[in-house]
C-alpha cells in the first residue's frame, strides 16, 4: 500500500471512481463483527394485559 | 487442460429497485412487527452500527453492547419512522447514533428491553454537526460496501483497509491478479451507483 492509500492507483481511471475512493479512505475500516452480533436481539411485541381492550 | 479465463466481472448494471427506499420499506414493516423485515435491515446494517459504536466507545465489548441497544431502539422506534421526512437509511443512523450516545457513560451492559421501553424518537438536532456528518458518511460508505457481494467486497476490503497489494491479494484469496482487479473495479462501479450523492 502507498503512503497515499491503497495499491490501486491505476483502476481508479474515473472521475466517479476518484470520489468513491476518497470517501472510503475517509470512512475507514469496516469492523469484524464480534459473535455476539451474530444474531439479531431478541426483540418482542408488547403484549396488552388480560382483560385490556383491543385499541 | 487451458486456463480458465478471466470472467468480465466489471461489466457492473446497476441495481433496478422497484422500491425508491427499500430501508424505509423494510423500516414500514418493522413498525407492524414484521420479524423478518428486522431481520434483513440488522443484516444490512449491523456492521455500520458497530462501527460507529466503536468510532466512538472505543471498546469492543461497549460498542457491541451499544450496538445491541441501538437496534433495540430502531425495533422500538420505527413506528415513528416518517417516510416523507427523509429517507430511510438516514433514520436508522439518527436512532442508532442516540442510542450509541445513551450507551456512553453506562457502567453495566445493556439490559435489552425492547418491548417494555418508550419509543425513542429520533432527534432532529445532531449533537455535533461535524462529528454527525462524518459518522453519516462512515456510515454510509460501510452499509454500502457490507452489501457488496462476498467475490467483490472482499478484495476491496483488503485493499483499502487491510494494506494488501494487488498482487497480496491475489495470493491470499488464490485467485489471478486479473480477477482481484476486475473483481475491485467492479465493487467500486456499485459503489459509484449506491454512494451517488454523498459528499
Amino acid at each position: 500500500m502507498s503512503e497515499h492509500g491503497p495499491d490501486l492507483d491505476s483502476l481508479i481511471d474515473d472521475d466517479r471512481f476518484a470520489q468513491v475512493h476518497d470517501v472510503l479512505v475517509r470512512a475507514g475500516p469496516l469492523p469484524e463483527l464480534p459473535d455476539l452480533l451474530a444474531r439479531p436481539p431478541a426483540v418482542a411485541v408488547r403484549r396488552l394485559s388480560v382483560g385490556s381492550p383491543e385499541p | 487442460m487451458a486456463p480458465v479465463a478471466d470472467e468480465p466481472e466489471d461489466r457492473v448494471r446497476p441495481d433496478v429497485h422497484p422500491v425508491a427506499d427499500p430501508d424505509g420499506e423494510l423500516l414500514c414493516r418493522v413498525a407492524e412487527r414484521d420479524h423478518e423485515a428486522f431481520a434483513i435491515l440488522y443484516r444490512r446494517y449491523v456492521r455500520p452500527v458497530y462501527g460507529l459504536a466503536l468510532r466512538r466507545l472505543h471498546d469492543r465489548d461497549r460498542a457491541a453492547a451499544a450496538t445491541q441497544r441501538a437496534f433495540a431502539a430502531i425495533w422500538r422506534s420505527a413506528a415513528t419512522y416518517v417516510p416523507e421526512r427523509e429517507g430511510g437509511a438516514r433514520w436508522l443512523f439518527t436512532v442508532a447514533r442516540n442510542a450509541i450516545g445513551d450507551h456512553e457513560g453506562r457502567a453495566r451492559p445493556a439490559q435489552l428491553v425492547a418491548s417494555a421501553e418508550p419509543p425513542e424518537i429520533a432527534s432532529r438536532e445532531p449533537r455535533s454537526e461535524s462529528v454527525a456528518e462524518d459518522g453519516w458518511l462512515a456510515f454510509r460508505v460501510h452499509a454500502a460496501v457490507a452489501e457488496l457481494p462476498e467475490p467483490e467486497r472482499v478484495p476491496l476490503e483488503l485493499a483499502y483497509w487491510g494494506g494488501r497489494s494487488r498482487s497480496e491479494i491475489a495470493e491470499q484469496l488464490g485467485l489471478p491478479l486479473g480477477t482481484v482487479e476486475s473483481r475491485t473495479r467492479s465493487a467500486l462501479a456499485r459503489l459509484v451507483v449506491r454512494l451517488e450523492g454523498l459528499e
